[in-house]
């Protein structure tokens, strides 16, 4: 079976759908983003979220967040996160994720690692441009979410190269995929969570 | 004897020993709680606390409200006890000093940016909270240097600290979480010239 099928909804892999999808990132405000529901296969993500939840997640905190975070995926020993990090360093992914952005992302560089967002947590506005990013991803894997948890993906519109403020927020919902064009105008935030519930989700960035 | 201050750092053996206490700290930092005699605590925090503060925001630096500074804590940064007060700690002569207010409540932070760093310096703060001023509300001024883990001055009620800033330290106010409900903190800071 395709790498793509094996862990994606088949839907999503639909040549009408993907070129609907290039459009909606292309004209995104108040940056290139998008947010798929239902993106992988439903057992799948329960997969995913089973073996996540069996890592040790370490808590760090800066000026610029408080969060819990694994270590890169890539030295992982659980068999289910290993073929996801296969999955996400594949060419078949690389050339799926520039069938919908356009964009050229090198199969293989990657960083993968779950992330986990407990009550009081969050991460302020910062716009992720460090060395050669391209696209920042996140598949969410938390349960429940809605507005008054907070815990959401806040986007920001951009004034003179500075953040302006937030005019969107993306509620984390089950088995959702987020991306977007890493940039100067990328500013975004993960709103605090002020459940009790766990935001939990793998992300990170291809180069 | 200055009535504005806690009778306990009016005496030289006190300011002595805290001097001692500040030149043997690496980097250079002192902590006083319970710093103003009750009353004048408690009247500046009323102050400070019903005055309508000027909301103070961009996003990828800083949220808080800016206050003007009481006219009695203007007059006691600029007093001869203060600036005696100050002599003593840091050793050295000082001309002025400088004061700014900030009010911080759920929402609100500093974050490091590069303006905050202004290289060698002595900053100063009073701080003023509710009651009930819990560790995981945040809140705290830590300063933090690239290795190493940050220097963080605990919110406490009627404090002041001083420090003096290395070349390549930076400030920040912690974010503060939801945890504080309508708890609210003023930091009164500046520097030394």
């Amino acid at each position: 079976m395709d790498i793509l099928q094996n862990w994606i909804d088949e839907r999503n892999l639909n040549s009408d759908l993907i070129e609907e999808l290039r459009g909606k990132f292309e004209m995104a405000e108040p940056f290139e983003h998008l947010h798929i529901e239902n993106f992988l296969k439903e057992e799948k993500a329960n997969l995913l979220r089973e073996a996540l939840l069996e890592e040790n997640f370490v808590y760090k905190e800066n000026d610029l967040f408080s969060l819990s975070q694994t270590a890169d995926l890539s030295e992982c020993k659980n068999e289910v996160l290993k073929s996801f990090y296969l999955f996400l360093s594949s060419k078949e992914f690389s050339e799926f994720m520039k069938r919908i952005t356009g964009i050229d992302v090198v199969s293989g560089a990657l960083d993968v690692a779950g992330s986990l967002y407990r009550s009081g947590d969050y991460l302020l506005c910062h716009d992720d441009l460090i060395d050669d990013r391209r696209i920042a991803y996140l598949f969410y894997l938390c349960v429940n979410f809605e507005e008054k948890d907070g815990g959401r993906f806040l986007l920001f519109s951009e004034k003179g190269g500075k953040p302006w403020k937030a005019v969107k927020a993306q509620i984390p919902k089950w088995n959702s995929f987020m991306l977007f064009r890493v940039s100067r105008k990328s500013f975004h935030a993960v709103e605090e969570n002020f459940s009790d519930k766990e935001r939990l989700a793998i992300g990170g960035w291809l180069h | 004897m200055e009535h504005r201050v806690n009778g306990l750092y009016c005496y030289s053996g006190v300011l002595e020993q805290a001097r001692a206490n500040f030149m043997a700290s690496h980097p250079k930092m002192i902590f006083f709680k319970e710093f103003f005699s009750r009353t004048f605590s408690e009247n500046v925090w009323k102050k400070l606390s019903a005055e309508k503060g000027r909301r103070i925001y961009q996003a990828e630096k800083f949220s808080y409200e800016a206050l003007d500074v009481p006219i009695e804590l203007e007059d006691f940064a600029k007093s001869e006890f203060f600036i005696d007060f100050l002599q003593i700690i840091l050793g050295k002569k000082i001309k002025e000093v400088s004061l700014e207010a900030r009010r911080f409540s759920h929402k609100d932070y500093v974050l490091i940016n590069g303006e905050n760093f202004a290289g060698k310096r002595v900053d100063f703060f009073f701080l003023f909270c509710d009651n009930g001023w819990e560790e995981k509300f945040g809140g705290y001024t830590a300063y933090s240097k690239k290795d190493g883990e940050p220097i963080i001055f605990p919110v406490v009620n009627n404090s002041l600290a001083i420090i003096s800033v290395e070349k390549d330290m930076e400030e920040f106010v912690k974010y503060i979480k939801h945890f504080a409900g309508g708890k609210k903190l003023v930091k009164i800071g500046g520097f030394v010239k």
